[in-house]
């Protein structure tokens, strides 16, 4: 990958990649790199400070603050996925159909976005969960529902401006169907620029997923997730701090470091930027 | 009696630099420009006339940095400047029109708008007396109803007359210098007559000194008193245009100057008789 | 009759989410013929429709009114089957360089995008075939591999006439396809375009704005102000007075010859 730019600057886009790196290890590998249960209560040895099997000490019930922040990163992570891949579905799929059918398909597309739009995250939330129950999935559905609307107003307004480049009108006249224009010159600038846009949401999702388990609609306990873990902490705020930083540092450096890869990731998927030097 | 030059460049030199070193963009190229006179800079794209333009005025884009050379505007250095210092002075100094009229103008401001904003950041008044001033600038270079050119939108305005704007705006400061890169490329060849005329016309009736960059030898004819021909970077050859163009001494300048001809003698060939009596003379 | 163009009108309606403003007429019946293998300039100022009258040739836009019979059908009311086979004998060339190639992908696989709509070429085939037409535009075998921007203005206008002339069209509409060139590339183009039409006898409707360019292909000239065609040129023939002021204008656009001493004081310096 070209890295342009100031030592610095390489050296920032590294500790991310890093940081991801060991974030997918965590999530993919938990179950081996987990010392402990984390669901396992023991409440003689509650409240620990780090010490022996107890990397990070215990949390109020006397589960392994390390173990639940690992399981913790599969529940965070793997839900932000899900929720990323859900919108990028909903979104290219309402947002390519609108621009390129155009005429009252498009008009109709659009004012359905605007009805989603409309609708604040959290209260959008708590309707879903309030028909559907809480839970894991029901988080990743009333998260997505109401973020695709934003993404697919954006996948619209690229598709508008490349139906009108000359490469898309030769495509035309050298009597390519119109599928094969949208999959070969149209999805994959609308891709690239998604893949950033979404580098940079996740760690929004991610807030979102915390923010919802922390206010008790989302994962329910005993499923570690960082957000709940900082909630079943309050209480315990000035006697064991331990308990918030922990995920909360972890939220933070999950949210940086998918932050900083997603300005990298233009250069990558510019041919132009790519090439450079050839 | 030598009057002092509007523009004085000496061994400029421009280079990129990347991750792979530096490469020399620009060779040691020294221009000066007096008060009235015309200096065409001619090559084709890519030799590094526009870079020229750019590194006289300190506007390089990022990766791009003069390496060497100096800049005199009116006998004052201003390559040693700073870069808002070099705006100030420059903004006072010199006027400068591009290529592509349209993309130089913002789509949601109108024209008056684009008056108002220049004399401001140059720290004149905006008030009542700033419009009269802007009338008689539109009305210089052709407009004959200013008023209604101050409300337009730049999307409802042809390129010819966007860069006659361009024009007017540029000489609302009185500079005494105008570099013009290829202020002609984009319009059609009707409306590029009327501009050059423009032009010509602005330059003998304020005394400007002008740098006109472009590729077209018969905008050089038109308008330039000398010429310099721009090749890879370096100027190769240069002298009053009629001396030039009549005996080039560099085989590339002659090879120019066969092209256009050709497509001249050709055109005055396949038309014929259509052009009628006025139908130039062949020349060398 | 290649082309047959009848009474052809467009307009475009101005915005205004309320009410209907009167619509803006670029075309106002427009009649052109163009013969097979001939070379036809079409030459106008901006704004005079020229554009428009191209995009609707070429089936990218629909006329509000008139029609288009290229091959003897009318182009806009086609079956899609005959609309396929009508589109391979009608191929482009646009005026801006940098726009009429996908960046994202290699000029070889650009250049075969039109046979592999109409083809069925084996790969091995299919990269003769573009090394082929690479030679045709004067260009090397090796620059299939390579990518829009690293290569001039003028090598990207002849990877866009050797896409052109790919499917071997009976028509290619070259929409100013010199006009943002230098004067010597836009030289040597030309001379492309006039070798190739030697070789291949495809017909050419040039557009362009500049009369010298125009002159260099085409012997018949239609020439368009404000939505119409006013006058036909043939310049075989000697001319009929009075000339038509908008073919006029066109002439005395065009700058006298270098070192003419020009009665009207136009060349060289005050």
């Amino acid at each position: 990958m070209s890295c342009e730019g100031s030592p610095v600057r390489r050296g920032l886009l590294v500790a991310a990649l890093v940081v991801i790196g060991a974030l997918a290890a965590a999530a993919l590998l938990a179950p081996w790199v987990a010392p402990h249960d984390p669901t396992a209560i023991d409440l003689a040895r509650k409240l620990q400070p780090p010490g022996k099997g107890c990397f990070l000490g215990t949390d109020h019930l006397g589960r392994d603050l390390w173990s639940r922040l690992v399981y913790g990163a599969r529940v965070s992570i793997g839900t932000v996925v899900a929720i990323v891949a859900l919108i990028l579905v909903l979104s290219l799929a309402v947002g390519c159909t609108a621009g390129y059918a155009g005429g009252w398909v498009d008009a109709l597309l659009m004012r359905a976005c605007d009805l989603f739009l409309t609708f604040p995250t959290f209260i959008l939330a708590m309707f879903l969960i309030g028909v559907l129950g809480t839970g894991l999935v029901n988080v990743i559905l009333a998260i997505a529902f109401t973020h695709w609307a934003w993404y697919a107003r954006i996948v619209r307004a690229l598709v508008l401006t490349l139906k009108q480049r000359n490469y898309v009108l030769a495509a035309r006249v050298a009597g390519t169907s119109r599928g094969r224009i949208l999959i070969r010159h149209i999805l994959p600038p609308v891709l690239a620029q998604l893949a950033i846009l979404a580098t940079l949401d996740i760690g929004h999702m991610m807030l979102h997923v915390s923010g919802l388990s922390f206010l008790g609609l989302g994962v329910q306990p005993p499923t570690p997730e960082w957000g709940v873990m900082i909630n079943d902490a309050r209480q315990y705020v000035w006697t064991q701090p331990a308990l918030i930083l922990y995920p909360g540092l972890m939220i933070f450096l999950t949210v940086m470091a998918f932050n900083i890869p997603g300005d990298h990731l233009r250069d990558v998927l510019d041919p132009v930027v790519r090439t450079q030097g050839a | 009696m030598t009057a002092h030059p509007v523009l004085r460049v000496t061994e400029l030199e421009i280079a990129a630099f990347g991750p792979h070193g530096s490469l020399p963009l620009v060779r040691g190229v020294s221009l000066s420009v007096l008060a009235n006179r015309v200096v065409g800079l001619i090559g084709e794209s890519g030799c590094g006339k526009s870079l020229t333009c750019l590194g006289i005025l300190g506007l390089l884009p990022g990766n791009l940095r003069r390496t060497r050379g100096e800049v005199f505007l009116r006998g004052e250095a201003v390559h040693t400047l700073a870069p808002d210092a070099m705006r100030r002075h420059c903004g006072r100094s010199v006027a400068m029109i591009l290529q592509n009229p349209m993309s130089c103008f913002d789509a949601v401001h109108t024209i008056g708008r684009h008056f108002r904003e220049t004399v401001a950041s140059h720290g004149l008044q905006t008030n009542g007396g700033f419009r009269d001033r802007a009338r008689s600038a539109l009305h210089e270079v052709g407009f004959d109803e200013p008023d209604a050119i101050l409300g337009l939108y730049p999307f409802q305005m042809s390129g010819g007359m966007l860069q006659r704007v361009m024009i007017a705006l540029a000489l609302l400061l009185e500079p005494p210098l105008l570099i013009a890169d290829e202020p002609t490329t984009d319009l059609d060849a009707v409306a590029q007559a009327t501009i050059l005329d423009l032009l010509a016309s602005l330059r003998k009736r304020r005394g400007l000194g002008v740098l006109l960059v472009t590729h077209d030898l018969s905008v050089i004819a038109r308008l330039a008193d000398e010429v310099a021909v721009m090749r890879e970077g370096a100027i190769i050859e240069r002298g009053p245009v009629t001396a030039v163009f009549a005996a080039p001494r560099e085989s590339y300048t002659a090879s120019l100057l066969r092209a256009h001809h050709r497509l001249d003698r050709d055109y005055r060939t396949h038309l014929g008789a259509w052009l009628g009596p006025a139908a130039g003379t062949e020349s060398a | 009759m290649l082309l047959e163009v009848r009474g052809v009108e467009k307009g475009y309606r101005r915005g205004g989410l309320f009410g209907r403003r009167e619509p803006v007429p670029v075309l106002r019946g427009v009649d052109l013929t163009l013969a097979e293998g001939e070379s036809l300039g079409l030459i106008g100022q901006s704004g005079s429709g020229k554009s428009t009258l191209g995009r609707i040739i070429l089936g990218l836009e629909r006329p509000d009114a008139g029609e288009v019979r290229f091959q003897g059908q009318n182009l806009h009311d086609l079956p899609t089957a005959d609309w396929r086979r009508a589109r391979r004998a009608l191929q482009v060339v646009f005026q801006d360089t940098h726009s009429a190639l996908n960046p994202r992908l290699r000029i070889g696989a650009s250049i075969a995008e039109p046979l592999q709509n109409y083809e069925r070429l084996s790969p091995a085939a299919l990269r003769d075939r573009v090394r082929e037409l690479l030679a045709l535009v004067g260009l090397a075998a090796a620059d299939a591999e390579k990518y829009p921007h690293q290569f001039s203005g003028g090598q990207l206008q002849r990877i866009a006439i050797a896409r052109a002339i790919a499917l071997t069209p009976r028509l290619i509409v070259l929409d100013e396809a010199v006009s943002s060139l230098d004067m010597l590339v836009q030289a040597r183009v030309l001379d492309l375009l006039a070798d190739l039409h030697r070789r291949l006898g495809t017909a050419y409707l040039f557009i362009a704005h500049d009369l010298r360019v125009v002159t260099r292909l085409a012997r018949r000239l239609a020439v368009m102000d404000a939505g119409r065609i006013v006058t036909l040129v043939d310049l075989d023939r000697s001319p009929q007075p009075p000339i038509h002021p908008a073919l006029q204008r066109l002439i005395e656009a065009v700058p006298a010859p270098l070192g003419c001493a020009d009665p009207s004081g136009r060349s060289g310096s005050a």
